[in-house]
């Protein structure tokens, strides 16, 4: 059988169900630690299930195990078909899904051991940061391999966002973690005090706006105009949006450090520049609901849809909430507030999750040679808890959010704190518990998920690894 | 029982303004009246603290702004709604855009008697079953007020679930700005 005329996913079946399992472990993490805020008797004295070790465990699991995963997996999946051309080395990219698997394993354990770097989202010590960017650049020698050895000449914008994706974050990640090791697991920061906040919120907002925002719009500019049977609506618009998102984005790091020890043309620039990002972003998300809205009869075959849709909603409203919250008049009242926890949500959960979840129901019977899911009502199911868990979750917060924002800065007439800490946070108690409940829901959709998925998988395991003819390229789209 | 009740009202005659001013108009009063009296006979707190009472004037203010607002949103929404109609539902005209806006609003504008007991904490447990049974009356009645199939309806229900929550954040973030620049509460800004 001659291996070129086929295109290879086996590497992109076990990411998939490697993006599940992660689903289970990082959402339940973190239903657990919103747990403990509530009911503190659950971290039962044990370190390694303290609050401060298993929130950096949820947000790495998430982010790096259930993101990176999906990304990784699409990737693999939308680069060959988009270039015409069987994946550069299968092998190594069966060393990126395994050795990242292992990468973000290892980490989280020596999370829950306790070793931390301290910055938020780059909390791995360095031996880790070294193993993880090794299997970075294998990434990107297969995804950028496939591209250079393609046989269709356009490169389709997926690629575009892949690639800004796999490009920005080896350089975030090389800048913010570079250290001076002390021992194997503990290391100093290159950059101290004012620098070192600005570096980490450099990396820390575009690893939010590379990894879950660039990569996820790879996914889905890919997987949209499949599922919708149509092109996007316009491309043009399309590549508009990249540029500009991708100019933009690299500026708005500051935000996070408003009224902070940073020079004030720094909070301004950030300020600005992230109410410019607001026009790339809703571009993206015009171009994705028009480009649905003529293909509502999908919805009757495919319930993943309904997913997709909605994650474009929330982007919508993430990427203006975002740029809200950074107008520095918004920021003095939301900062160190669950104002800025529940829009950390209204994105992780609202759009990736979703764009997730509506991808791989897309994806997964295709991968396991069925025609359909296993079961259809499943679906629907999942996606009305996950529905209301998000809004559950989201206003929850931001009545929490409010409610903090108000009470930290509010004065008497004498200018005294009307309110001290043990007061805000008795306050703050009740509306915990109604994130709790949204999490929880979010999670049950997540299981009902990845059982729908694992009988779809059952029922075609004995078909499996379909072989997917590379069609001819097109006259005139040729190298 | 709620969809023959949706049916019944799609196959009436009546022209938007009717609508406006027999129905809708009289159900947003009872938010901003229900918050006069929270608001000056009882005042805000914020869960545990004592609460923050505003002057007579100050109440009959908030009050009237809160009324004009629902008014605002009412019309602003029932225009978005007949625009993104052009796309998901095009046999849909502005008095069915109305009818989606009042039947809608209607559980939210009712549940505004909860405003009497001005407690955040007490509004958010209350609202948000109320908030439930709104979308659920969004998504069944889209199809049927704006004469459109049940596919094109989740769509545009989605459409305009994203609106609505926009806006609503837009507000939030309007009032922020708000509180910075003195207008409200007593902040050390």
């Amino acid at each position: 059988m001659e291996k070129n005329l086929y295109y290879t996913d086996s590497a992109t079946v076990f990411l998939l169900f490697c993006t599940i399992v992660w689903a289970i472990i990082g959402m339940g993490a973190g239903v657990y630690l919103s747990a403990e805020l509530v009911m503190p008797w659950l971290n039962l004295d044990i370190a390694q299930i303290s609050f401060g070790r298993l929130r950096p465990f949820h947000t790495n699991a998430v982010i790096f195990g259930f993101g990176g995963s999906a990304l990784i997996a699409t990737g693999f999946y939308s680069v060959q078909r988009t270039c015409h051309v069987r994946l550069f080395t299968p092998k190594l990219a069966w060393f990126v899904a395994i050795g990242w698997q292992i990468g973000v394993a290892v980490g989280l354990v020596s999370l829950l051991m306790g070793y931390t770097s301290s910055k938020e989202y780059a909390e791995f010590e360095w031996p880790l940061d070294i193993a993880v960017a090794l299997v970075w650049v294998s990434f990107a020698v297969v995804f950028f391999g496939t591209l250079a050895t393609r046989k269709i000449r356009p490169i389709y914008v997926s690629n575009w966002f892949y690639g800004a994706l796999i490009i920005v974050v080896a350089m975030l990640h090389i800048v913010n973690n570079l250290a001076l090791p002390y021992s194997w697991m503990q290391s100093y920061s290159v950059y101290e005090g004012a620098q070192d906040a600005i570096v980490q919120w450099w990396y820390g907002h575009n690893a939010v706006g590379f990894f879950l925002t660039a990569g996820f719009l790879g996914m889905f500019y890919y997987t949209l105009p499949k599922q919708a049977g149509k092109p996007i609506w316009s491309y043009r618009l399309s590549i508009i949006a990249f540029w500009a998102f991708v100019y933009t984005y690299i500026w708005v790091g500051p935000h996070h450090l408003h009224y902070t020890a940073i020079p004030d043309w720094l909070m301004t620039t950030a300020m600005v520049m992230s109410l410019i990002l607001l026009a790339p972003s809703w571009a993206t998300m015009v171009n994705a609901v028009m480009t649905m809205s003529g293909a509502w009869d999908k919805l009757r075959t495919d319930p993943g849809m309904k997913f997709v849709m909605v994650s474009m909603v929330f982007y919508a409203l993430s990427t203006f909430e975002g740029p809200m919250l950074s107008i520095k008049s918004v920021n003095v009242i939301s900062h160190y507030t669950d104002w800025t926890v529940g829009h950390v949500h209204s994105g992780a959960l609202g759009w990736n999750a979703f764009i997730t979840f509506g991808t791989i129901y897309f994806l997964v019977p295709k991968l396991v040679g069925r025609k359909e899911l296993f079961s259809k009502h499943l679906v629907n199911v999942h996606f009305w808890l996950a529905l209301m868990g998000v809004l559950l979750y989201i206003v929850a917060l931001w009545g929490a959010g409010i409610s903090q924002g108000i009470m930290n800065l509010s004065i008497d007439d004498y200018g005294q704190l009307n309110y001290s800490f043990i007061d805000i946070m008795i306050t703050t108690i009740p509306y915990h518990w109604i994130r709790l409940l949204g999490g929880l829901l979010f999670l049950m959709g997540a299981l009902l998920m990845a059982y729908n998925l694992f009988k779809t998988f059952v029922a075609g395991k004995n078909v499996m690894p379909v072989l997917v003819r590379i069609p001819k390229v097109n006259k005139g789209n040729e190298i | 029982m709620t969809k023959s009740v949706i049916k019944h009202l799609a196959e009436s005659d009546y022209s938007p303004a009717q609508l406006f001013f027999g129905y809708s108009i009289w159900l947003g009063l009872i938010p901003p009246i229900s918050a006069f009296f929270g608001t000056y006979f009882y005042g805000w707190s914020l869960g545990i603290s004592d609460p923050i009472r505003l002057s007579l004037p100050e109440s009959i203010a908030i009050s009237i702004f809160y009324a004009l607002a629902l008014i605002a949103g009412f019309l602003v929404t029932a225009f978005v709604i007949k625009w993104m109609a052009k796309v998901y539902a095009p046999n849909a005209t502005l008095k069915d855009a109305f009818a989606v806006v009042s039947v809608v609003g209607t559980p939210i504008m009712v549940a505004g008697v909860v405003h009497l007991y001005p407690s955040v904490l007490f509004h958010i447990i209350v609202l948000s079953p109320v908030f439930a049974w709104s979308c659920y009356l969004l998504f069944s009645s889209i199809p049927i007020l704006l004469k459109t199939d049940y596919d094109r309806g989740v769509f545009m229900g989605c459409a305009i679930l994203g609106y609505l929550v926009t806006a609503f954040l837009a507000l939030l973030g309007v009032s922020a700005i708000a509180w910075v620049y003195g207008i409200g509460p007593n902040l050390g800004v």
